[in-house]
């Protein structure tokens, strides 16, 4: 969840951000998903680990690119990163991919130690397919980065529209949320998101029986952002240069 | 009261870094007298600043005292405020997002201005700085000459008896900053008592009565402008380089005084220094170059260190 | 000016204060982001936090947390945003402006403060409402329309300690960091989502901040239980974070008037 999007957009601090994201929402999300629940089995402790761990690389990831954008809109050298296209696209992905990393990695350890503080049991019976889930979770959250990324490109009011963008997602991507509870039209979308097959694959990994559909389909969803990403960033870069719309300083 | 401000043995201290105190005004004293212009003249660091803002009441003098309208910066600093306004010189201090209009009826009305007054002076305002056409587009749409002009139109809204001018004409061009003076000069007609910040000569020779030199926190003069202006012996410095050849002992105007002319190559450089900063010299100067294949020029006027340093080389 | 004048004067003068706090707002937050992301993405938040209490209690679980989540929307505005009072004068380096005006700096800033209190209330009705549809509760939010009232008090609340954390984390480089851990701190420990009880620490937290002693008092009406007693307490923390808020603003604006090191620009 975010924050101070109100904060001046323009001078906003959004690695500030980051680090509430990272270190204030699994604690939240985690105590607020666990405590008042009945079944602390270690079952339902893993499930909820995973969304909230699915949760916070979603939103650090969202204010990751955004930030990344900002910075370089900040110091003026996205114009310049806009006149050689691939370029552009390439240090989005790049520097995407890195926030997403860290963020990941910082969420992972707090919600590590928040749940040693709740003395939650968990079960991780499969390590090494984990790490192939937070691999494919890494790529999934650059490529939707990039998307991310086009809408810096177009308006000053990022951190407002990111902010936006968080909620639906932790909401639909059935992380805490169960799709099933979700009216049927939901569901549909929700099967776009590329987490709510992590969920799915990490939930059955960590309990012994990874489901590779899963997997597959956050996969093939992930393709399908990057593709989407690389071309809406060019289309809208080049729309906004014909029309003199775009928003750099 | 015949004085509009008086300045008594003010000190100003700084604590920095490894317990020691930065001494950034050192027992200066001196006043402006009612209706008068006085430029307050200081290479960066001198203490202009600090100066003008305990006079403002922003900030506390660490000694010595100091009274705006015979009204104490410390004791009575609602009485400095309803007499004095303050414009601090570059483009911040204006909220970017909101029009021009609004930020000057905002701080007006900070400074005590009337509802009545108000409604009347804006209008007024914004026209005497040349800022109607302007008045309700954001800030941030603005020049930094705009921008500076209606910081000045914020520091007259509330018709102040003393005002407090540092830096007006940093960061503008020269159009501008000459408009700038135009407006200053107005005031100064009105009878309003300024003190007058600048590192740039020019702003002080064309309005002061007087000019108080700043060194290192200390008074170093305080002198009538007429003695002061014979001091650097000129008033800008044009640098040229070109290609060809000038005949400057046949048509170097008068008011101009070569500095250095240097050749390298094809390339000569002349430095002239003029007397005076007028559009007949400029003018003259433009006819001398006819003939030339001009690669740069570059004017700038005469600064402080300049007749500064003339200033402590005539000292005995 | 005689007095009665003197008096118009002085509430013309809070008025433009006011005013010029919603010009501020406005400019900051203009409507079509206002339309096309603030408010969707509090509905959304606020749907989240019920589907939550459903997946972890039910529907019982459900309605309380929607219950408390319409308080935690005013967390938004009324809290993080208060920090943009003061934090626009820091960006457009505009205090020494207010410092040399008449009208005290404090006074601007709680005056300014006035549009932010306001959007949030209007931002926690438009959630109320649109959450409360979209997410099953209009059981519960018919309910909760006469216990409006009680969410004001608990928007003042907020707004107050909105004012203070903006006072003293303006200037530092972590405001948004401590804005952030303000949030969650009273998402986490006012009994919002995690009923009073389940862990000793959250609640001591919980009674010096916003929102907690008012959800009490919202839940016992709705069940028909003494609530007078825990509003009180509301009002009255409401009222602490105001006194400290106006105690962190006048002292930092003498400090900077000291110390030349105005820590608001
Ligand atoms: N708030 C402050 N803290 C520490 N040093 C300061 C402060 N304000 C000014 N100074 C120091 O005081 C000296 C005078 O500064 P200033 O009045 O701004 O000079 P001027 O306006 O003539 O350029 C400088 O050395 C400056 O670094
Ligand atoms: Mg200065």
């Amino acid at each position: 969840m975010l924050v101070c999007a109100r904060l001046q957009m323009a001078e906003i601090r959004t690695a500030w951000i980051i680090i509430g994201v990272t270190i204030f929402q699994p604690i939240v999300f985690l105590l607020v998903a666990l405590l008042p629940s009945a079944d602390r089995s270690a079952e339902a402790g893993t499930r909820v680990a995973v969304g909230v761990a699915l949760s916070v690389s979603w939103s650090a990831t969202a204010w990751g690119s955004a930030s990344v954008l900002r910075r370089e809109r900040a110091m003026g050298t996205l114009a310049r990163a806009l006149a050689g296209l691939v370029d552009a696209r390439l240090i989005v992905l790049g520097k995407g991919l890195g926030a997403s990393l860290l963020s990941t990695v910082w969420a992972l350890a707090t919600l590590a130690v928040t749940l040693v503080a709740l003395r939650q049991p968990v079960s991780l019976a499969n390590p090494g397919w984990l790490l192939l889930g937070f691999a494919v979770l890494l790529a999934s959250g650059s490529a939707v980065g990039l998307l991310i990324g086009s809408v810096f490109v177009l308006t000053r009011y990022g951190p407002q529209v990111t902010a936006f963008l968080t909620f639906p997602v932790i909401l639909l991507g059935g992380m805490l949320i169960p799709p099933e509870i979700l009216p049927p039209p939901l569901t549909w979308v929700s099967a776009l998101i590329s987490l709510r097959w992590l969920q799915e694959y990490l939930v059955t990994s960590a309990a012994g029986s990874p489901n590779l559909a899963a997997l597959g389909y956050a996969v093939v969803l992930t393709v399908g952002y990057a593709a989407a990403g690389i071309g809406l960033f060019g289309g809208i870069v080049d729309r906004s240069r014909r029309e003199g719309t775009l928003d750099l300083t | 009261m015949e004085h509009a401000v008086e300045v008594e043995a003010v000190g100003r201290t700084f604590p920095i870094s490894g317990g020691k105190q930065l001494q950034a005004l050192e027992d200066v004293s001196f006043v402006v007298g009612l209706g008068e212009v006085v430029g307050l003249l200081g290479v960066n660091g001198a203490g202009k600043t600090t100066l003008t803002k305990i006079l403002a009441t922003l900030l506390l003098p660490s000694s010595g005292a100091a009274r705006v309208m015979g009204y104490d910066v410390v004791a009575d600093t609602r009485g400095v405020r309803t007499s004095m306004s303050v414009i601090l010189g570059g483009d911040r201090g204006l909220y970017n997002r909101i029009s021009g209009r609004e930020n000057l009826a905002f701080f007006g009305m900070l400074a005590g201005v009337s509802r009545r007054d108000l409604r009347e002076r804006i209008p007024l305002m914004l026209d005497q700085v040349n800022l109607a056409d302007a008045a309700d587009r954001r800030v941030e749409t603005y020049s930094k000459g705009m921008r500076q002009r209606l910081h000045v139109a914020i520091g007259l809204l509330s018709r102040p008896q003393v005002l407090l001018l540092d830096e007006p004409t940093v960061g503008l061009d020269p159009l501008e900053a000459d408009r700038l003076r135009e407006t200053i000069h107005q005031l100064r007609r009105e009878g309003t008592s300024i003190l007058l910040t600048s590192h740039l000569l020019l702003d002080v020779e064309r309005l002061a009565d007087r000019v108080v030199m700043l060194d290192q926190g200390r008074v170093t003069a305080d002198l009538p402008l007429r003695k002061f202006a014979g001091l650097a012996g000129y008033a800008a410095v044009v640098t040229l380089t070109y290609r060809g050849a000038l005949d400057l002992a046949r048509s170097l105007p008068a008011g101009a005084a070569v500095d250095r002319h240097t050749h390298e190559g094809e390339l000569s450089t002349l430095v002239l220094k003029l007397r005076e900063w007028s559009g007949d010299l400029f003018g003259a100067l433009g006819r001398l170059v006819d003939d030339v294949q001009i690669q740069d020029i570059d004017v700038r006027p005469a600064r402080l260190e300049e007749a500064f340093a003339t200033l402590s080389a005539r000292r005995p | 000016m005689t007095s009665p004048e003197y008096a118009a004067e002085r509430w013309w003068r809070a008025g433009r204060i006011v005013r010029f706090g919603f010009l501020q707002y406005r400019a900051d937050n203009p409507p079509r982001i206002v339309l096309a992301a603030i408010w969707p993405r509090l509905i959304f938040q606020t749907v989240f936090w019920v589907l939550l209490g459903f997946v972890a209690a039910g529907d019982e679980g459900a309605r309380f947390a929607y219950v408390g989540a319409v308080a935690t929307v005013l967390t938004l505005g009324g809290l993080a945003g208060m920090s943009d009072v003061p934090v626009d004068d820091k960006y457009a380096g505009t205090y020494s402006r207010l410092l040399a005006g008449l009208t005290p700096p404090t006074l601007v800033f709680f005056g300014r403060g006035v549009a932010q209190l306001a959007m949030s209330v209007v931002e926690m009705l438009v959630a109320f409402v649109a959450a409360g549809l979209l997410s099953g509760q209009w059981r519960t939010m018919l309910e909760l329309v006469p216990l409006l009232p009680m969410y004001l008090v608990i928007a003042l609340t907020m707004s107050a300690m909105g004012l203070a954390t903006a006072s003293f984390c303006v200037g530092k480089r972590a405001e948004v960091a401590i804005y952030n851990a303000a949030m969650y701190l009273v998402i986490l420990c006012s009994g919002a989502f995690i009923p009073r009880g389940t862990l000793p620490v959250l609640d001591v937290i919980g009674s010096v901040l916003p929102a907690t002693h008012g959800l009490l008092a919202v839940r016992s009406a709705l069940a028909d239980e003494p609530w007078l007693a825990e509003l009180s307490l509301e009002a009255a923390v409401g009222a602490g974070w105001l006194v400290l808020a106006f105690y962190l603003f006048t002292a930092q604006t003498a400090r900077s008037r000291r110390t030349g090191s105005d820590s608001f620009s």
